[in-house]
């Protein structure tokens, strides 16, 4: 697993595939021009694929399964509100020092979380991310809606733009380019490490990983990234709040779709968050059926495709194109 | 509030022993454990509210209930998938958040507090009131413990249950069916979380989210005692019971808080618990 390093056999029809979505969901707003409530849900969507991604970086391929995902979504967002009110600061500045502070979360964590390994290590992001909601609760800013409990409203200093489709093409190009940085990451000797971890600790830092510093790292690229995604999601709903914000339903959603999509790939968790994003803004009428069909069908994959859909597909459609060309082959034969 | 402290706290003992002796027999970190005590407290809603069973019928089906669904999970869900520990650990984790989806359609995210005390009345200790239903919760958790320590130690397969939770390698070698043996423990770590769920239910009712809680509090003491040490838990559960006992006199909404700061406060010093082997 150390020595062979994946991925060196490329399957152009899978990157072909993903050309092809990439020009559709470029399209969307063209098609739909007057269907705000797509592009929204698009938004929401290409919010939650970020986040998903982070999540798989670390507990994908590093292999710290992080319970607590939203604590890092919540730093980022409320580190936006604040700036975005206070100072006016340009959204870009905000989204990215978001992703700073966040990341600043993550060696927070990382420093307790070095000493902890498995359950007890997801249980301990798990208490991050309660422990900030309290803590946000208790915050009774000047600038907060008054009712609510440690709410930022902060319309219009952080709107991006009154454009949906506008909004829209800024959250699929900050998903695509964190995607790719993502993948690059994976793919590097950064990723090898992580997933060196991931499989045997003790085989890594005999074979002279350091480790702790890998860890760390780990928290800090999936802090920064989770970061930007909540920063983009206050700059999406224009307030900051503990529900909307920490709501441990994001940590248990991100999950859900990274298991999906196939942990340890990327751009599958990207595929996971569009469909559970999807079903849960279309499917509505369904009420509570909706999370229920998505449970379901995510302990489903995981019981019976363990490795998550797109990895299995992407497995299927190669054993399938080669079995095509066997044939070729002993035709000419 | 000693008395009240140590009545709450043998059913936190309760749920964290079926927690901890899951992870002792069979290494399964059971998310779903807060899940079972929240179903358990629904089964009887379920058959007293709406089927209009008398109470104890309705206490014994809700525990029967649990003790089945328990064992169901294992062998159904867990069982093909018992070596992928990562797997497992999501997989309980999914199921947890299904069943609060599924107590949701049936029976509404609200509230519910009419599963009424299994007896009414009480009396004044040193000037604190106590209902004889939190008396009766604590003899009916304490005489359980009791009881599974009598299994445990004395029947065959109790000792059973004990040599697989010490060496799996080694029961399997002495003859120990230990599919049939993580069973009977499903089943047993139901049967009491039900139990607890119940009495819980009974003077503080109940939500679908409160599962939770739950599970957070048997964590902690679980956590807190060492994980798969059943003297661990008990002793831990009695910590977290008075620490939350305290917490909730000064401010009631901390239920859940004070375990949260004793279970971070182990996790940095002494991950491995009190009583706890340290962990591989």
């Amino acid at each position: 697993m150390i020595l062979h390093r994946r991925g060196r056999t490329r399957s152009y029809p899978i990157a072909v595939l993903l050309l092809l979505l990439l020009i559709a969901s470029a399209l969307v707003p063209q098609f739909f021009p007057k269907n705000s409530f797509l592009l929204s849900v698009l938004i929401l969507a290409n919010i939650w694929a970020i986040l998903a991604m982070s999540w798989d970086i670390l507990s994908g391929y590093a292999g710290q399964i992080s319970f607590g995902h939203s604590f890092f979504f919540g730093l980022g967002g409320y580190t936006t509100a604040f700036l975005s009110v206070l100072y006016g600061w340009s959204p870009i500045l905000v989204i990215a020092l978001g992703g700073v502070v966040a990341a600043l979360g993550g060696l927070l964590i990382a420093a307790p979380a070095l000493r902890l390994r498995g359950p007890y290590l997801s249980l301990m992001t798990l208490v991050a991310a309660l422990a900030l909601d309290r803590l946000l609760r208790l915050l009774k800013p000047e600038i907060g809606i008054p009712g609510a409990e440690g709410a930022i409203l902060c319309i219009p200093q952080c709107l991006l733009t009154y454009n949906t489709a506008l909004k829209y093409y800024y959250s699929l190009g900050l998903m695509i380019l964190i995607a790719g940085a993502l993948y690059t990451l994976a793919r590097s000797r950064i990723g090898l490490a992580f997933e060196a971890i991931r499989d045997d600790e003790e085989a890594a830092q005999a074979a002279g990983i350091n480790t702790a510093k890998y860890k760390t790292l780990a928290f800090a690229i999936s802090g920064f990234v989770a970061g930007v995604s909540g920063a983009f999601y206050v700059y999406h709903i224009g307030s900051a709040s503990p529900s909307s914000l920490l709501d441990l339903e994001h940590s248990i959603e991100v999950i859900v779709a990274a298991v999906l999509g196939g942990m340890g790939t990327i751009i599958g968790p990207i595929f996971g968050a569009y469909f559970l994003v999807l079903v849960r803004e279309y499917l509505r009428f369904l009420g509570g059926w909706r999370f229920f069909v998505l449970f379901a069908v995510a302990l489903l994959v995981l019981f019976f495709v363990p490795r998550g859909v797109l990895p299995e597909l992407r497995l299927k459609l190669r054993q399938w194109l080669q079995s095509g060309s066997g044939q070729r082959r002993n035709q000419k034969v | 509030m000693l008395i009240l402290g140590f009545l709450i706290s043998s059913l936190y003992a309760l749920v964290a022993v079926g927690f901890t002796m899951i992870f002792g027999v069979a290494g399964v970190l059971n998310l779903a454990h807060g899940a079972f005590v929240m179903v358990g407290a629904y089964l009887a809603i379920w058959a007293f509210v709406i089927l209009k069973w008398s109470l104890p019928v309705a206490f014994a089906f809700a525990i029967l209930g649990v003790a089945v669904i328990a064992p169901l999970v294992y062998r159904v869900l867990i069982r093909p998938i018992e070596n992928r520990t990562v797997t497992v650990f999501l997989a309980t984790l999914l199921l947890a958040v299904l069943l609060e989806q599924v107590i949701i359609l049936f029976f509404s995210a609200k509230p519910r507090t009419d599963l009424p005390p299994f007896i009414q009345g009480g009396f004044v200790l040193w000037g604190t009131s106590i209902p004889y239903n939190r008396l009766l919760a604590g003899v009916v958790a304490l005489v359980v413990i009791g009881l599974l320590w009598a299994f445990v130690t004395r029947t065959k397969t109790g000792k059973a249950i004990l040599a697989l939770s010490m060496d799996r390698r080694g029961a399997a070698l002495v003859g120990i069916a230990s599919h049939r043996i993580t069973l009977w423990v499903w089943a047993i770590s139901g049967a009491l979380a039900a139990i607890a769920g119940l009495f819980i239910t009974s003077f503080l009712g109940i939500q679908p989210f409160e599962e939770r809680v739950s599970l957070v509090i048997a964590f902690s003491t679980v956590v807190l005692g060492g994980l798969g040490s059943i003297p661990g838990s008990l002793w831990a559960a009695f910590i977290i019971g008075y620490a939350e006992t305290i917490a909730q006199a000064f401010a009631p909404e901390a239920r859940g808080l004070a375990s949260l700061v004793i279970l971070l406060i182990v996790l940095t010093i002494r991950p491995q618990g009190l009583f706890g082997r340290a962990a591989t």
